[in-house]
């Protein structure tokens, strides 16, 4: 190989003085200090409320530890097998997932034809006062919301049985039923979160160019041509989020389950355990039985398992969402 | 094919007049310019044609059939959006044989007709790809070739080119045209650019603040402008126009401009037989276009003082720009040596290169060609 001939050119940005340099340098810093002094307030709230909680969770995880004992002992992955050999565990864990299957696809489905019925230019419905409607439950509070619900799924007085009568179908005992009382859950959780999801998706279909669906009108297509081969492929990324976000908040449903089957006490969690999830268990082990490393135990595994689904997610949405 | 037909179609949008009663027609296999600054209302009467708009009043004919209540899926018209609209993800094949899926045409139709469309636009490599892979004139084509695959009724084009650098406008719009002229589908071509009007349409449609200033050929509409908004439209620089009355005195006709009343020009009887009666009693507008104006003083024509202030040469003209008695005036010519700048020199126009134009709208005032005046004096 032939050495390259060096240049006088080429070799001048090194002669140049180093005190240059360092003075940017110093601008640099100063940069970076006060990018941080302005991040450092919420930083601080993170770290202290958030990330070590977090990271206090996953180390005592592999611990016996009690609020009571000085001395905590390292049990490697005891904690974990206890859990495998507890059905009440594996419960929770059937029982979140028939929650998350039921409720993601329903609110999805749902928020995306509520979306569809009032967007822009769907005459009567459009306008932004059915949109308040639909959105109002998602800022009320949940323990004050599902008060009402106790009552519209009493079986004797309930507004529920009510309408199953209305179109005489028998009465359900709604909460009181091993059957029926996540079912009941589910319900109140679509209600309350879906107009969220339809915010969302009204989003997505307002950033589609209203051209293009001129252009698809003036080819001779509509209705559900359109749908299929125009808006479901465009709202494709919206449509992924709400599903990423409605499954990890679904997972982590507590506030509900505890106020309308938990009860005041700290109950159960439904009749014969039919509503208690993962975060209920969670909730009882650790401030109920007080077994703070099994606890967070399950803390772990169900972070795992959500992040094991958004990734699983993700990967569909790189193959099959398109992206403008 | 068709044939398209306005009658009194009219569009309000709340309290606000879109368009005050529009008729005309568009005869089968016609390329139809509509052409008029922003806010005019052409692109709203292209969406007329096209269904995504409904009129509020008046009837549309696609040839005897009535479309103004037909949704715009069922009228079979092929449109060519500002920005494209092509839909972003979909390949440029699927681009083009949406129109005619929707249409149930057989696949093995469909592929054929694409190719045949993709041929005609030099796209066919183009076909597999994604609008993100495309330039601006590439996206262009595919939109051409989306709105013509389906051999639509009439071809609408909402201003195609306004997207494209310069050079890419001129040469797109000689293919369009050239295309036209193979197909020969009822085009409806919106746009503001006067260029494009003049050189593609068979017929102009000149439109402002949603009312119909006129509709003739390219050479009619340039010689015989129906207002001064038509005459200013087209031309540039664009016609100069002086305001002034007609005053009678001594049985001579005399116009006094407003700028400079106390300096007025005496009109020939050949002229001033022909202004209407009342023109004494309103404000008469004597236009004049750049390129009638003669630089030097001439014989039974209209004449008057000039002083040039710039003075621009283009290689192949010049156009001087200055004023009379403080009016700025614009012309062209052909030497660049023949004005001095701020040397005030006479010009003249022919009788037969001043237009008239009366009333509040600026009416064209008809005055026949001095040829034909001469042949009526001639015989009694």
């Amino acid at each position: 190989m032939m050495p390259r001939p060096v240049s006088i050119d080429s070799s001048q940005p090194d002669s140049r003085p180093k005190p240059h340099s360092r003075s940017v340098t110093r601008q640099q810093l100063r940069d970076t200090v006060w990018g941080y002094g302005l991040i450092l307030p919420s930083l601080l709230v993170f770290l202290i409320f958030f990330y070590g909680p977090a990271l206090f969770l996953a180390y005592i995880a592999f611990f016996h530890w009690s609020i009571f004992a000085s001395q905590s002992t390292f049990v490697g992955l005891k904690n974990f097998t206890t859990l495998l050999h507890q059905p009440i565990f594996w419960q929770s864990l059937l029982n979140t997932a028939y929650y998350v299957v039921a409720v993601v696809p329903a609110t999805t489905l749902l928020a995306l034809a509520l979306a569809l019925l009032l967007r822009e230019g769907m005459g009567r419905f459009g306008g932004g006062f059915s949109r308040a409607l639909i959105f109002l439950p998602h800022v009320t509070p949940v323990v004050a919301t599902s008060i009402i619900w106790v009552w519209i799924f009493n079986p004797q007085f309930g507004l529920a049985n009510v309408v199953l009568h209305f179109f005489h179908v028998p009465p359900s005992n709604w909460l009181e039923s091993v059957h029926w009382a996540l079912p009941s859950v589910m319900i109140y959780t679509v209600w309350h979160s879906v107009g969220l999801y339809t915010i969302l998706f009204l989003a997505g279909l307002a950033s589609i160019p209203r051209s293009v669906l001129e252009a698809a009108a003036t080819d001779g297509a509509r209705g559900w041509r359109v749908f299929k081969r125009i808006l479901w492929p465009l709202l494709g990324p919206i449509t992924f989020f709400v599903i990423v976000l409605a499954t990890i908040n679904t997972m982590q449903t507590f506030s509900q389950v505890y106020t309308l089957t938990g009860g005041p006490h700290g109950g159960a969690g439904g009749p014969a355990f039919s509503t208690t999830t993962d975060s209920l268990l969670i909730y009882q082990t650790a401030f109920l039985y007080l077994h703070f490393s099994l606890a967070s135990a399950m803390s772990l595994i169900l972070f795992v398992l959500i992040l094991g689904l958004t990734l699983i997610q993700k990967w569909f949405a790189d193959r099959f969402v398109f992206y403008r | 094919m068709a044939r398209v037909t306005f009658r009194r179609v009219m569009k309000t949008f709340g309290s606000h007049d879109v368009l005050s009663p529009l008729s005309f027609e568009v005869a089968d296999g016609e390329f139809f310019v509509i052409v008029g600054p922003s806010g005019s209302g052409k692109s709203t009467t292209l969406r007329l044609v096209a269904g995504l708009e409904r009129p509020s009043q008046g009837e549309i004919y696609f040839d005897t059939e009535r479309v103004d209540q037909w949704p715009a899926h069922t009228r079979d018209v092929g449109m060519v959006f500002q920005n494209y609209a092509i839909y972003p993800h979909m390949s440029v094949y699927s681009n083009m044989s949406f129109g005619l899926e929707a249409q149930r045409t057989p696949k093995h139709t469909i592929a054929q007709r694409v190719q045949q469309v993709a041929a005609l636009l030099e796209i066919e490599q183009l076909l597999p790809k994604r609008p993100g892979e495309l330039s601006g004139g590439q996206k262009q084509r595919v939109a051409l070739g989306r709105a013509l695959v389906r051999n639509p009724r009439v071809f609408l084009m909402d201003e195609p080119l306004s997207n494209l650098d310069a050079q890419l406008r001129d040469h797109m719009r000689t293919e369009i045209r050239l295309l036209h002229d193979r197909l020969k589908i009822t085009t409806i071509y919106v746009t503001h650019d006067q260029t494009e009007a003049m050189t593609m349409a068979d017929r102009i449609m000149v439109m402002d603040q949603g009312r119909i200033q006129q509709i003739g050929t390219p050479a009619e509409i340039y010689a015989h402008p129906s207002t001064i908004f038509v005459a200013k439209f087209f031309g540039s620089p664009s016609m100069n126009i002086v305001s002034g009355r007609i005053a009678v005195d001594k049985n001579v006709a005399w116009f006094h401009p407003a700028h400079s009343p106390e300096t007025p020009i005496p009109l020939p009887t050949s002229v001033s037989t022909l202004l209407p009666e009342d023109s004494t009693s309103h404000t008469i507008y004597m236009g004049f276009r750049p390129e009638d104006i003669v630089p030097k003083p001439l014989t039974n024509a209209f004449a008057f003082a000039f002083v040039p202030t710039t003075i621009e040469s283009l290689g192949s003209h010049c156009q001087t720009h200055g004023h009379w008695h403080h009016h700025p005036i614009s012309l062209t010519h052909r030497t660049p040596e023949s004005f001095q700048r701020h040397q005030e020199t006479r010009l003249s126009v022919p009788w037969s290169g001043i237009h008239w134009f009366a009333g509040e709208a600026g009416s064209r005032i008809t005055v026949p060609d001095p040829d034909d005046v001469r042949q009526e004096v001639l015989t009694p």
